[in-house]
């Protein structure tokens, strides 16, 4: 009996581990979001975009996958069915100004279902609720924000100023800002531990990555990385962090544990957007340069593939398509 | 009055420069161009070019003897005479050594190195894996030494009595007895070795590994590893400061310098250098730091007081090694 338990187990584990999902890469040649299948190295569908496609997210909202995609300019935020391919809504930008907004970094809070996006020309966040799509505030941030990040519990969102060397906190259930975290260097893409304990932020002035107590505010540690650390991950299972670096042309692997760095992977010209798979076991990299993308295997920390698609490739989100 | 006196003073300031001026040693730096068949004469203070001299086929290796103001070249012609000895004055070729061996040079590279007190030059062949020995008294060939795939460099023990030869395929380091010119030992690390340096007191082996982009930290008397420092991908050459406390790591296909401190055995800060950093020089003094840019055609100039570049200088297209010389 115990048997034929294990043996019906041991036929369903792999199955619900092999879940498949897809990459979705922003094309910033060709204006389009292309949607990759790992598992092939094969595109699947490609997505038509307005001009310059900056940065994209998955998201679940009410038990659904979404995409959201940014653009490099004042072409609003899009909203996409990860099954359908279809656009479901174009969200206009708020701002005011002739001036363009440009580069809109995103975040999503699954706990106040906001969407965030900052715009780092105007220096600010507007805040959307997931609802209808509804622009509900704008917040000012600090000199060129470069990055943004939601806390696991959805009390805060940072965003790194990298101009003003600080990190603006907001308070995401009233969006009201809390005292900002300052911060000794220039910093630049940020991630949060999977149990909130821990900051993880790049600095681009001495290349390093900054592991902050979130609770506290103060460094715990700092590791020196690559040149222009412009990405981070961090696995699902909270075991690795992974920062690609621009100009080193490599991934740095650090063992959030022993908050040690672990690896250096070299992968190809100008690695950038990072996103990790949904069961930890790989993570992804844009190679900005080379038109690529490179398969990192977690249990090894080394590239195990690079999967052509996108042309200047900077960001990539991953969906399971449901 | 107090004009006038004050003149004079600062006349006579400006005078006992010019004196010091004189009186101190000139700094060059010497930087090969393989695609090009000249080594470039860089005046460090001038911060520029003097000179451009035409060297054989490709040179791929130098290293300069001080005292006799002489610099060794190594390049590819297909002759036996494929060192050349030039006057660091005139750039004349002195002499070409005649090598005992006679090959077809067309591939690979030679790195060459003076032991501690000048009297032997150590020639490495990386494509046909051997060593060759002259003797400085009279430029001739001493002896042969077979070597395993792929030797990247020699490197001398303070003491003058083991050198340490990082063979690339075989993830191991040669140790050659300097009184016998025998190979006595090798150390095998899992990786791809390509650069060694030893520590001041001779106790320590700095090896840094290309395939696993990091320095190994290594006991020489127990071969024990102490540490393993990630660096950058290619890790291709290693700088220790005259001191002992600092270790250069040029990481080629990253652009850049990781600094190590090795008392706490930890990067110390890095250093964006310049596209494909091929090779690092240090002043005598260790107050400057060089690095040849192989993709930038050009030389950094880096300040090891703050970690960054003064000032890069243009050179030739693809410098390769780079030599640091005050005569």
């Amino acid at each position: 009996m115990i048997c034929k338990i294990l043996i019906i187990l041991f036929i369903i584990i792999p199955s619900f581990s092999a879940e498949a999902y897809y990459l979705y890469v922003t094309d910033g040649y060709q204006n389009r979001l292309v949607v990759i299948d790992p598992a092939t190295a094969k595109n699947v569908k490609e997505i038509a975009a307005e001009n310059s496609p900056f940065d994209v997210i998955s998201i679940e909202k009410d038990g659904k996958e979404l995409i959201i995609l940014s653009h490099a300019n004042d072409k609003g935020i899009w909203i996409i069915d990860p099954v359908t391919y279809k656009i479901e809504m174009q969200i206009p930008l708020p701002h005011k100004g002739g001036g363009p907004a440009g580069y809109f970094h995103l975040a999503y809070n699954p706990v106040y279902k906001k969407l965030y996006a900052v715009s780092r020309a105007l220096k600010e966040v507007y805040v959307f609720d997931s609802h209808k799509w509804q622009h509900i505030k704008t917040i000012k941030t600090g000199d060129m924000p470069s990055g943004i990040a939601v806390s696991p519990d959805g009390r805060n969102v940072y965003i790194t100023n990298m101009a003003s060397k600080n990190i603006t906190v907001v308070k995401s259930e009233d969006d009201t800002l809390d005292k900002p975290i300052s911060f000794n260097g220039l910093p630049n893409a940020i991630a949060l531990s999977p149990d909130g304990k821990y900051l993880y932020i790049t600095d681009e002035e001495n290349y390093k990555l900054f592991i902050i107590d979130s609770k506290s505010e103060k460094t715990i540690k700092e590791l020196f990385i690559g040149i222009a650390p412009r990405g981070i991950t961090v696995t699902p299972d909270g075991k690795h962090i992974y920062v690609s670096n621009l100009d080193s042309f490599s991934v740095t692997a650090i063992d959030a544990n022993s908050m040690e760095v672990i690896a250096n992977i070299p992968v190809s010209s100008l690695p950038w957007g990072i996103s990790s798979s949904p069961d930890s076991k790989r993570v992804f990299v844009c190679n900005y340069y080379e038109n690529s993308i490179s398969v990192i295997d977690t249990s090894t920390n080394k590239e195990i593939e690079r999967i052509n698609g996108a042309v200047f490739p900077t960001k990539l989100a991953i969906s399971r398509g449901k | 009055m107090r004009l006038k006196k004050n003149r004079c003073i600062s006349f006579f300031i400006l005078f006992s420069l010019c004196l010091v001026e004189y009186a101190q040693a000139k700094e060059y730096l010497y930087v090969t161009h393989e695609k090009r068949n000249i080594i470039s004469v860089i005046d460090i203070k001038e911060k520029k070019v003097i000179k451009k001299i035409p060297v054989g086929k490709s040179p791929s290796g130098i290293a300069v003897f001080p005292e006799k103001k002489l610099l060794a070249v190594s390049h590819k012609d297909e002759l036996s005479e494929f060192i050349y000895l030039i006057d660091s004055a005139t750039y004349k070729i002195k002499q070409k050594t005649l090598s005992a061996i006679t090959r077809h040079r067309e591939r690979g590279r030679s790195h060459i190195q003076f032991n501690s007190d000048y009297t032997k030059l150590y020639v490495i062949d990386d494509e046909n894996n051997h060593l060759e020995i002259f003797n400085t008294a009279d430029w001739k060939p001493v002896k042969k030494v077979n070597l395993d795939l792929k030797p990247m460099g020699i490197t001398f023990s303070p003491a003058n009595k083991e050198a340490y030869i990082p063979v690339l395929y075989k993830g191991m380091i040669h140790v050659l007895d300097l009184e016998s010119d025998v190979i006595k030992d090798n150390i095998v690390i899992d990786g791809a070795p390509a650069d060694v340096a030893v520590s001041k007191e001779g106790k320590r082996l700095y090896i840094s590994d290309i395939v696993n982009s990091r320095i190994v930290i290594m006991e020489l008397s127990t071969r024990k590893i102490l540490k393993s420092i990630v660096v950058g991908n290619r890790p291709q050459r290693l700088l220790l400061s005259p001191d002992g406390k600092t270790l250069y790591v040029a990481n080629y296909y990253s652009n850049n310098i990781t600094v190590i401190d090795t008392q706490r055995m930890e990067a110390s800060a890095l250093i964006p250098a310049g596209i494909l950093p091929s090779d690092i020089a240090l002043s005598n003094n260790g107050r400057w730091l060089f690095s040849s840019n192989y993709d930038e055609s050009s030389i950094s100039i880096i300040d090891t007081k703050t970690n960054l570049v003064a000032e890069k200088i243009l050179v030739e297209i693809y410098p390769s090694r780079i030599e640091f010389a005050s005569f």
